[in-house]
């Protein structure tokens, strides 16, 4: 007889045998590809958060690079950030992604990157985004909140990188090596005076972990477009004939550009823009001259003092 | 037919259902991976790039810092890599961009918004600001690419190319000028005399000004030993008018080493320049006297080295009222006669340190101005007339190059189309 055709079969001992141990090895397979993909996943997302920070910090690099000095109507503001904090910086950056549209002629746009650590387990960055087509920016919003939904203040909330752990264990926490662990650090601790600017980024590439393992990214600018506000210093010297010597040679410009002069002798102009000037009139003994020297640099900021003196 | 041997079923279609399905996946990693490694790279060579045009620019705004283009012959439309020269014109030289070459590329095709061809590694333009805006425009192309007036200012705009891939950056440039502290006084030096005997006045140091300027002699050792003076001039003919009240004693040397070499330096930048070595050669005439005018209240210096006894024997005017000049002796003497006028300040370093006249004034040669000589030289007036006519602007214009400097907020990094 064929054993094919044979109506013998397996016994339920062996049927039983063989769906156990196809069940152990579908079990094992099934779990290893569990682990697999969740790994897999895991993976994905890492590098994903990763590119992502790497992206933000490259955006954030070019907006700081295309940084517009803000200006009012009352002329050139000093510095070029809008606001500088450890954990946020606000500033006016060229929209390249649209062309200028009304009375926005730079085209400028107020960017701000803050970091949300509401959630301790997953701190969010946060960038902001206004436009406008007035001559003149929007007040800066007063909120420091992170994100800032105060209606108004922002037209675009975009979380950026997830998974952020400058501020995990408490702000100013610092790293192994003991650095600070501030999402951006200055050049200088007064806004106007900020020259340049570094981003550091901690990401967490293990959060199943208690103690996350970290990737660290950063990123420095320098703000070509800051402008600083120039000093002014000089000395009234009376000579002979009771004439007074002008000399602001003592006024700089913090970024050694050269500045221009303008004096005053009791309110009025004196016809000069030269550093050193030596007065015209002879003075009456006992008089007061109050001078007033203004310097301004070629970013447009200036700066003023008086000197009175008493001519003898 | 055994069963084994039927051909029914679906194994085939089977496993070629599972081949495309894995080759589809196998194709979409293929591609994403592609398209990751694409956007990488893009973004390594914008960086690259923006980098390259940085240093282009700065290497413009350099070239600009040390030679100001004041006619178009000095700046050719667009300087680029393949063109970089030794330093003929306001080009950045090859020294002064030392890019590596491998980050440029030599078979991109096409050419940037302004023409300049993608194989070029880097590029600059530099065009006269039109002044309407404070912001950079695409109507600066047509543009000159220098500028005479003082007050002009040049945008520099610069490409940067890797693996074909430009940025362009731009950024406002103007010129720095600081003032020259000099002693505000008719005449400064060791001593002063003049030749004349006659009832005139030679030496006015009072001039259009309200107040007289003084007449500071440093007197250190006295001219005649036996009075102990250092002004021989008959007072009682009023040649110095108003009569020398007060002698202040002014320093040694008015202006420093380095601020010699920058008027030098400036002057070989205006052919203001004189010397015997070539391709120079000392001035002879009031003309070549004449400094560079660089805006309507400034002039370039004229500078004089190693013509030792220098002698100008010409009528002729140099410079202006309203416009004076600044004349640098070096080294050597300096005597002007004739009915030569000189509006301006002569300023003699005296390197020689003569105790002899570094300056003399004869004939009818006439100074509106004032003049300064260092150390131990002294200054002769001669017979025929004044000689001297002090004017404070001649002083107060005195300034001196400090280069050029990229203007605060003017930094742009232009979209692809600008």
């Amino acid at each position: 007889m064929n054993r094919v055709r044979g109506e013998q079969g397996f016994t339920l001992i062996e049927l039983l045998v063989t769906m156990a141990i196809t069940t152990v090895v579908f079990g094992s397979t099934l779990s290893v590809l569990d682990v697999f993909q969740s790994n897999n996943r895991f993976d994905q997302l890492r590098n994903e958060n990763q590119d992502n920070a790497r992206t933000t910090l490259d955006r954030l690099s070019k907006q700081l690079r295309n940084i517009v000095a803000r200006t009012t109507s009352g002329g050139a503001v000093p510095g070029a950030l809008e606001q500088a904090e450890d954990y946020a910086v606000t500033f006016q950056t060229v929209d390249t992604t649209k062309a200028t549209s009304g009375n926005n002629t730079v085209n400028a746009m107020r960017v701000r990157y803050c970091l949300d650590n509401s959630n301790d387990e997953n701190e969010i960055l946060w960038e902001e985004v206004r436009r406008w087509e007035t001559t003149e920016a929007p007040e800066l919003p007063s909120s420091k909140v992170c994100p800032d939904k105060t209606s108004g203040d922002w037209n675009s909330l975009t979380q950026v990188v997830q998974h952020v752990t400058n501020r995990i264990g408490g702000q100013g926490q610092e790293n192994e090596t003991g650095e600070s662990r501030w999402l951006f650090v200055y050049s200088a601790k007064e806004t106007p005076e900020i020259l340049s600017v570094n981003a550091n980024l901690f990401i967490n590439i293990n959060p199943k972990q208690t103690r996350p393992g970290e990737s660290e990214l950063t990123s420095g600018v320098s703000l070509r477009n800051a402008n600083r506000v120039p000093v002014a210093e000089f000395t009234a010297t009376e000579e002979g004939n009771r004439t007074v010597r002008l000399n602001a040679s003592a006024s700089y410009d913090p970024d050694g550009l050269s500045l221009t002069y303008k004096w005053w002798d009791n309110g009025e102009e004196l016809p000069t823009t030269s550093q050193q000037y030596l007065t015209k009139t002879a003075f009456t003994n006992g008089s007061t001259q109050k001078f007033k020297l203004e310097v301004i640099n070629p970013g447009g900021l200036s700066a003023h003092t008086e000197r009175a003196l008493v001519i003898k | 037919m055994r069963r084994t041997q039927n051909e029914d079923g679906f194994a085939v279609v089977a496993a070629i259902i599972l081949l495309t399905v894995i080759m589809g996946l196998g194709l979409g990693l293929l591609l994403f991976t592609d398209s990751q490694q694409k956007a990488s790279t893009r973004e390594q060579a914008s960086e690259a790039a923006f980098n390259v045009a940085e240093a282009a620019l700065n290497a413009q705004v350099g070239q600009l810092s040390r030679k100001w283009p004041q006619a178009e012959t000095e700046m050719p439309e667009r300087c680029t890599s393949s063109s970089a020269n030794s330093g003929t014109n306001d080009c950045p030289t090859s020294a002064d961009l030392k890019l590596d070459p491998n980050t440029g590329s030599t078979t991109c095709s096409g050419t940037e918004a302004w023409g300049s061809s993608l194989s070029n590694q880097w590029t600059t333009y530099v065009r006269r600001d039109i002044g309407e805006s404070p912001l950079f425009s695409t109507e600066e192309k047509s543009q000159l690419s220098y500028a005479s007036s003082e007050g002009g200012a040049l945008w520099v705009r610069a490409v940067g190319v890797v693996q074909c891939h430009p940025v362009t950056v731009v950024t406002l440039v103007t010129r720095q000028r600081v003032s020259v502290v000099v002693p505000e006084d008719a005449i400064v030096g060791n001593w002063f005399k003049t030749t004349n005997n006659g009832n005139k006045v030679i030496v006015d140091r009072k001039g259009k000004a309200a107040e007289a300027a003084q007449v500071g002699m440093r007197c250190e050792p006295p001219r005649s030993r036996a009075s102990g003076t250092c002004e021989e001039y008959d007072a009682s003919k009023e040649q110095v008018s108003p009569p020398i009240s007060e002698h202040p004693v002014t320093s040694a040397t008015t202006l420093t080493s380095s601020q010699l070499a920058t008027l030098k330096s400036e002057a070989q930048a205006h052919s203001t320049f004189y010397s015997p070595t070539s391709p120079y050669h000392c001035p002879s005439s009031m003309t070549e006297l004449q400094g560079a005018t660089l805006s309507s209240s400034t002039r370039a210096p004229v500078y004089v080295e190693g013509c030792g006894a220098l002698n100008v024997k010409a009528n002729g005017t140099a410079n202006t009222e309203t416009n004076p000049g600044f004349l640098v002796i070096a080294n050597g003497t300096f005597e002007v006669s004739g009915t030569a006028t000189y509006y301006g300040i002569i300023y003699a370093a005296n390197l020689q340190k003569s105790t002899e006249a570094v300056v003399k004034l004869q004939g009818k040669a006439n100074v509106i101005g004032g003049i300064i000589v260092d150390s131990t030289g002294g200054i002769e007036f001669g017979s025929s007339g004044e000689n001297l006519e002090f004017d404070s602007l001649a002083i107060h214009n005195l300034t001196i190059s400090a280069g050029a400097a990229a203007t605060r907020n003017s930094f742009r990094i232009l979209s692809a189309g600008q």
